[in-house]
């Protein structure tokens, strides 16, 4: 843990400091959390909640992050977590309809507003979504936000070689996608 | 050999599609969104950090359990007290109905007697 965290850690103990300490962890972690979330569940509205859950969820949790991890491993963990369980809810209460969640996530994207995307990055999201959940996590945060794979290994609990195997894996289904297409 | 250099120009191809699309993040924002947001969730914990709240809760929790517990005696002891009369009238009226108005009327007719 790097000495800013074990300053901000102290200054997290001192009740009277606590909030204002926390609203600066918001401002410092919020975009990279945003982006892993929203690369997830594609739209804005979905992103923004799932934020708010997980910055709520870290902030009552507070007393139960003893510095073991990184305060950014500890987000990061939080975050996937919210995300989820976003998605598996939401799968849940679409279960009556006859698209499934993937192709529900793709015509939202189609006609988001807040896609600035071309035809090639339309295509990639496609393939991405056309991965299992776990292994979309693992693509993502390795190829969008070259995260390295010990990183990836405290946050999400699995080991580095399934890890590597998990994006080898993604990165030829993603290709196999692509060869299709064409 | 030449099996190896058209695997080669396949590979080629495959991860020229994906460096070809880069890793840009495909996504936007409202206009000022984290700054927007930043700001919002730190009033939302400013004020659901109000200590004094916090330290009364148990102390509050203890008086209402309290008030609760003094609340249900005086109840209990109301309903006592009335089956205390009501039981008492019950028994009087049981005595009366024993005897008829003519010994009732001697009774007393004899007790006025005794203290005159």
């Amino acid at each position: 843990m790097s000495q800013t965290e074990v300053d901000l850690l102290n200054q997290l103990n001192n009740p009277k400091l606590r909030s204002g300490v926390f609203s600066g962890i918001v401002r410092l972690y919020q975009e990279r959390l945003y982006w892993h979330i929203r690369k997830m569940v594609l739209s804005h509205e979905d992103a923004n909640d799932v934020l708010q859950n997980t910055f709520m969820k870290a902030w009552n949790g507070l007393d139960g992050f003893r510095g073991d991890s990184q305060l950014s491993t500890w987000l990061y963990r939080i975050a996937t977590n919210e995300t989820l369980t976003f998605l598996a809810n939401k799968r849940l209460r679409n279960i009556s309809s006859m698209d499934d969640e993937e192709n529900l996530l793709l015509q939202n994207l189609q006609s988001d507003t807040y896609f600035d995307g071309n035809d090639l990055e339309l295509k990639l999201q496609t393939a991405i979504l056309t991965l299992p959940e776990k292994q979309r996590l693992v693509f993502n945060m390795k190829y969008f936000d070259d995260i390295t794979y010990e990183e990836l290994e405290k946050i999400l609990g699995t080991s580095v070689g399934a890890l590597k195997a998990s994006f080898h894996h993604a990165v030829k289904k993603i290709e196999k996608f692509f060869e299709d297409e064409e | 050999m030449r099996l190896t250099s058209q695997s080669k120009v396949m590979e080629n191809r495959k991860n020229k599609s994906l460096s070809e699309i880069g890793n840009r993040i495909p996504f936007t924002v409202p206009e000022n969104y984290f700054v927007e947001f930043a700001s919002n969730f730190e009033s939302q914990i400013s004020i659901k950090s109000v200590p004094i709240i916090r330290l009364l809760r148990p102390w509050l929790y203890l008086a209402a359990m309290f008030l609760g517990v003094l609340l249900m005696s005086r109840v209990g002891f109301v309903i006592y007290e009335n089956n205390k009369i009501t039981n008492a009238e019950n028994y009087e009226l049981y005595v009366m109905s024993q005897v008829n108005d003519t010994e009732i009327l001697d009774y007393y007719l004899a007790e006025n007697e005794s203290k005159n």
